[in-house]
């Protein structure tokens, strides 16, 4: 098997004039269970729509589990299973006729597993999909999903509208299925204490390209805020050290957003006349957060970072990365 | 594999191919009873200057309750029902998929676009064939228990051009619901484009030439069996615009 589940080469994607997916050089390891994060319209769904073979790329390719969804994507589609974020069963079916259609389709088929989950999650086998709750269709298609033991599974947004009941039996549910078998998973999500919670590594996607793809420990480790209040100007020099990906700053005092070499940058920054500083560890969501902010506004807050300017609030558009939070 | 497919989108048309079949079957099987009323319509119509012209294009008819029969159920009514339910049934069949988000499911499995594409058209082929089939057998069937027998495998000889006329109306409507993503909009621009394949049969230089022309099958009437060159026409369309229909299919991203 290879090291790599996923793989994307320059994958771009445009609709029109709008480019939602640009250059995008993924890897996945096999194995994994990768959240692929980011915040609304960042390109995630049209990503794993191209890993599925439902959207063409405009340039670039992938390859899932060896094959070129475009060129062979029945091969794909049979080593894979696949929960988008909208409810996609037929509403007409009973649970029974569903799995009965989708055991008929694939060559390999697991009708224990079936009957062993369809009892433990209590679901009715004979009442039409479109009369189950929200709940019990995300669990229906699930099993559905999992019944066929695909080498990858891909989750667009699968905790959408599940109450938290719910979405830890679906969690659970998975990951006995992924624990048994190590199967890849790939999961799109904003619920980011939910990522923390099962996904060994992070993918943060903004504005259609990838901006960060860290093993979860990593980030951790070495995604911190060094916060600091100097006696004089600081040197221009210090918002471009290596490691450094963000800075705010309010007169002398800075925050610096470290994703790597802390010792390093800790070092240089104390070289410099200063009162205090201050090292904050940041989880899953902080990070997203710096990420996400740092796409829409990060030019913005060095640039006046740079010019001496605070950067607060100066374009009366919300919270951007010249807000110190705290 | 194809007959998994084939079988799912048979369940999904049955209500239509029902509701279809019981249309067509009433209307073949009330024209019989309808010829002596339509005679006398006809006789009550002579003594009317301004309806001479009518009077004289359906003289014939009155008189020769084959051709009555003939010329109102393959020229007119068959062909009408099977357009019209070629357009309700085909105009979702894609774009509805693609609508409710089904296709998500049903192409991530592991079967081709082709596959999906082919048990559609045979599953909507296979209810054109019934309703054709069914209501042309309720017209006999009628004119029978009416003391008006006429030939089964002479009046049976147009179905093929009724059947393959339906294809066309099925590719076309595919093409429509490959195109559009609302399944409505797609049902209405099929109809649309019947209705004006139909005006354009009925009058100026292509009368009776175009698919409703050509399903009506007017040389056989007196031959007795199909005429091929309209037979070849019909499945060259239906082949061509629903090659360009699972094209469109293929193409366009879900």
């Amino acid at each position: 098997m290879s090291e790599y589940a996923i793989r994307t080469y320059e994958l771009t994607k445009r609709f029109g004039s709008t480019t939602s997916v640009d250059g995008l050089n993924l890897e996945i390891k096999t194995g994994s269970i990768t959240a692929l994060v980011g915040p609304n319209g960042a390109g995630k769904s049209t990503t794993i729509k191209m890993l599925l073979g439902l959207v063409k790329p405009t340039s670039g390719r992938a390859e899932v589990v060896g094959y070129d969804p475009v060129k062979e994507p029945v091969k794909v589609q049979s080593k894979i299973g696949y929960i988008p974020e909208t409810q996609s069963l037929y509403g007409h079916m009973t649970a029974d006729d569903l799995l009965r259609f989708c055991s008929r389709l694939h060559s390999r088929w697991d009708a224990e597993f079936v009957d062993e989950y369809i009892s433990r999650l209590g679901l009715p086998r004979n009442k039409r999909i479109k009369e189950l709750s929200k709940g019990m269709k995300t669990q229906l298609h699930l099993i559905a999903e999992l019944a066929h033991h695909p080498d990858v599974l891909i989750l667009d947004e699968p905790f959408n509208g599940l109450d938290p009941i719910n979405t830890r039996y679906f969690i659970e549910a998975l990951l006995d299925e992924v624990g048994q078998r190590g199967q890849t998973v790939l999961i799109a999500t904003h619920l980011l204490f939910q990522v923390e919670r099962i996904a060994d590594t992070v993918c943060l996607m903004n504005r259609g390209k990838l901006v960060m793809s860290r093993p979860i420990d990593e980030i951790k480790l070495n995604e911190k805020k060094v916060k600091i209040a100097f006696q004089v100007d600081p040197p221009e020099h210090l918002f471009t050290l290596p490691g450094v990906v963000g800075v705010e700053r309010q007169g002398r005092r800075c925050v610096f957003h470290v994703s790597d070499r802390l010792e390093e940058v800790v070092a240089e920054l104390r070289k410099v006349p200063h009162f205090a500083v201050e090292i904050v560890d940041l989880n899953l969501e902080d990070v997203f957060m710096e990420y996400a902010l740092n796409g829409r506004k990060g030019r913005y807050a060095l640039d006046r970072c740079r010019s001496g300017d605070d950067g607060l609030h100066r374009d009366g558009d919300g919270p951007h990365r010249g807000d110190v939070r705290q | 594999m194809m007959m998994v497919l084939y079988l799912k989108e048979l369940r999904e048309v049955r209500r239509k191919m029902i509701i279809a079949l019981l249309i067509s079957a009433f209307v073949g099987a009330s024209l019989p009873p309808m010829f002596d009323m339509f005679k006398r319509t006809i006789e009550m119509i002579a003594d009317i200057s301004w309806a001479e012209s009518l009077r004289q294009q359906v003289e014939a008819q009155a008189a020769d309750f084959e051709l009555y029969l003939w010329s109102n159920w393959y020229g007119k009514n068959l062909p009408q029902i099977i357009f019209v339910f070629a357009a309700i049934l085909a105009g979702p069949m894609l774009a509805g998929e693609r609508a409710s988000g089904t296709f998500q499911f049903l192409l991530t499995k592991p079967v081709s676009r082709t596959q999906v594409f082919l048990s559609k058209y045979a599953a909507g082929a296979t209810a054109i064939a019934v309703i054709s089939i069914g209501g042309t057998v309720a017209a006999l069937v009628a004119a029978d228990l009416s003391g008006k027998p006429v030939d089964t495998l002479w009046f049976l000889a147009p179905q093929a051009a009724q059947i393959l006329g339906g294809l066309c109306f099925l590719s076309l409507s595919l093409l429509f619901s490959a195109l559009i993503d609302d399944s409505v909009t797609a049902g209405v621009a099929a109809v649309g484009a019947g209705v004006a394949l139909m005006v354009a049969d009925s009058v100026g230089p292509v009368r009776g030439r175009l698919i409703f022309g050509m399903m009506a099958e007017s040389r056989s009437f007196t031959a007795g069996v199909p005429n091929p060159v309209p037979l070849l026409v019909l499945a060259a369309v239906a082949a061509i615009v629903g090659y360009a229909a699972l094209a469109v299919f293929c193409r366009r991203d879900v």
